[in-house]
């Protein structure tokens, strides 16, 4: 098995180690939306691996089906056709009802915004997913502190999303994603509410962790400025993926 | 739990308004849990706490032991039937003067042995050939002591206190027991009839006494019904605790509900992260329980604390059975009332979570 990995031909990629299995690997994948005469293809077949270690952007027009492609890729949709693999599991295989738990132990989720509960302080964002997997809470409280220093909110674990700014709300958004050491991080349009400098400080940090904890992650985004810090930015318009 | 205590404490404000509204609505439940059971007891404690299961009378009467009058004969045919498990009660209306005031009760002769004779909380019970007469302990507020005379009006015979009974009350007033002779020759124009034959039976004596000509066998309960006025009061009562209940379940409903259509795209992002629609619906339960079960609480305590301040001649009852059962009872409402919401937690779709905005 391990041989015909080293012999399986790869595109060249700067960081991410030809040698490893894709993370996430979409294979034909489609999606449709309505039935007859209203059918909209919202993704054309797509075939497309994202491999540990490496930070993905995706962006193009509005309408363009970037959502729809985000929410397949995070076992939210089902595709119309094709398989996705996550974690070398094909989670159009899996039954709905066993897709809240393989989210919450494989996947990690930076969203545009709305991303914090408001009753919760930051640490506590961060313990929720530990909570949720039913871990030892002192063991997720300490992971939670060491991950919130190395994103520089040591000194906001006590906080309030509300008495947060917006790129520290993201941070602690990347930080809730990295909470349950997820194989793949979807982010959504993470710095769609944070000027320039604030969002590339979120883009960076997120592609650091990758890079350093060999994660595979793929991000949404309309935002030029960040597309330097990704490994490879791919374009969809009108639902095509290039 | 850990999301539903930690969103309770954050809008503390929020939740002290919701769970406010709930203690309100339960303390007016408990206050008239105990004005409705002080009532009943007032109007008919004797009914409520006798020992007989069943009283028999005259099919025309419908059950008004005033209308009723069962001949000596029947008397005698149903003491063969049901042996001392049934005993005669003879019941009119009395005017009694004590000293110069008017006091209505009440009159009821019994037989001295029967399981009926009431028992003397202070004094003497009946016994067979006395002329006294046992009263029920409400005559104490009226100034009556022990060894008083009662002069019936308008015939002018007396009658002494020799006991003081608890529990006894009909129509609202206050029972005088006199012995069943004693009562007929009082109430001459009766001409030995009784009104009514107390049964303490089982099944069996009932349904043999019900086989006799021109009777009817009614249930302790069913007579407590008959009572003229009982019915029409209980029932207005209990109206008003009904609707009280279930606007505690529509206000608890609608506010959950309402919440929870609003943290649609909180939900949604939970779920995307990986909580099952279980974990949320048990966090608003979770939720639900907490409020409902301090609020009551508070209530309970708050009713306990009142019913001492009421003043005494206010009928109010109310036991620590009365009070968990009415307490279990709103509690389990609330919890129903989460259903509405369940739904709407289920039906929410982690989708949203994505580009759910702009
Ligand atoms: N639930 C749906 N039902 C029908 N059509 C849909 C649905 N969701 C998306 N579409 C359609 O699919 C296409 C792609 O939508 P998608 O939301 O993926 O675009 P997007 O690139 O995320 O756009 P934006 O940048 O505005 O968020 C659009 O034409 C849209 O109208
Ligand atoms: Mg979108």
């Amino acid at each position: 098995m391990t041989a015909s990995l080293h012999t399986q031909p790869t595109p060249a990629q700067p960081h991410p180690s030809p040698s490893n299995p894709p993370t996430l690997s979409l294979r034909a994948v489609s999606r449709t939306y309505g039935d007859g005469d209203g059918t909209v293809t919202a993704l054309h077949p797509t075939t497309l691996d994202v491999r540990p270690g490496e930070l993905v952007a995706v962006s193009g027009p509005s309408g363009s089906g970037k959502s729809t492609f985000l929410a397949l890729a995070g076992a939210l949709l089902q595709p119309s056709t094709g398989q996705v693999l996550i974690a070398g599991q094909d989670v159009t295989a899996l039954p709905a009802a066993a897709l809240p738990a393989f989210r919450l132990k494989q996947l990690g989720f930076v969203l545009q915004s709305s991303n914090l509960i408001p009753y919760l302080t930051v640490r506590e964002q961060l313990t929720l997913v530990t909570h949720l997997t039913g871990q030892d809470a002192h063991a997720g409280r300490t992971r939670a502190d060491a991950l919130l220093r190395t994103l520089g909110l040591g000194d906001r674990a006590g906080h309030y999303p509300a008495a947060l700014s917006g790129g520290q709300r993201q941070r602690v958004a990347v930080a809730r994603a990295l909470m349950n050491d997820p194989q793949l991080i979807l982010a959504d349009e993470p710095t769609a509410s944070l000027d320039g400098p604030r969002g590339r400080e979120v883009v960076q940090m997120l592609a650091q962790q990758v890079r350093e904890r060999g994660r595979a992650a793929v991000m949404v985004t309309h935002d030029d400025r960040v597309l330097d810090l990704c490994d490879r930015v791919l374009h969809i318009v009108d639902g095509r993926l290039n | 739990m850990y999301l539903a205590l930690r969103e309770l404490r954050h809008h503390r404000l929020r939740s002290l308004l919701i769970g406010g509204i709930v203690t309100l609505i339960a303390f007016m439940v408990l206050m008239l849990t105990g004005l409705t059971r002080g009532l009943a007891h007032d109007n008919a404690a004797l009914l409520i706490e006798t020992p007989a299961t069943h009283f028999v009378t005259t099919r025309d009467s419908g059950g008004v032991f005033t209308r009723s009058f069962l001949t000596p004969d029947t008397v005698t045919r149903l003491q063969a039937v049901a042996g001392a498990q049934a005993t005669p009660l003879a019941q009119s209306f009395a005017t009694l003067s004590h000293g110069d005031q008017q006091l209505s009760g009440v009159l009821m002769g019994v037989q001295p042995g029967s399981f009926m004779n009431p028992a003397a909380q202070q004094g003497q019970p009946l016994s067979a050939g006395s002329t006294g007469a046992v009263v029920d302990e409400s005559l104490r507020e009226d100034g009556v002591t022990l060894g008083d005379t009662l002069t019936l009006k308008p015939g002018g015979e007396t009658l002494q206190v020799i006991g003081f009974t608890r529990a006894a009350r009909l129509n609202h007033q206050p029972v005088v027991f006199v012995t069943l002779q004693h009562w007929q020759t009082l109430n001459p124009r009766l001409q030995g009839t009784v009104n009514t034959v107390a049964l303490n039976a089982q099944g069996e004596a009932a349904a043999l006494a019900a086989q006799l000509p021109g009777v009817t066998v009614h249930t302790r309960a069913a007579a407590l019904q008959e009572l003229p006025g009982y019915r029409e009061e209980q029932g207005s009562l209990i109206m008003i605790q009904v609707f009280l209940i279930v606007v505690a379940a529509f206000v608890l409903a609608v506010f959950f509900y309402v919440l929870t259509l609003q943290k649609t795209p909180q939900f949604g992002l939970l779920k995307a992260i990986g909580a099952s629609t279980r974990t949320l619906a048990g966090s608003l339960v979770a939720q639900m329980m907490v409020l409902s079960v301090l609020a009551v609480t508070v209530a309970a305590l708050v009713t306990l604390g009142a019913a001492a301040l009421l003043p005494a001649g206010l009928p109010f009852t109310l036991t620590a059975p009365t009070v968990l059962g009415a307490s279990a009872l709103l509690v389990a409402v609330a919890a129903l009332s989460s259903l509405l919401s369940l739904g709407s937690i289920a039906r929410v779709d982690p989708l949203i979570a994505i580009g759910a905005s702009t």
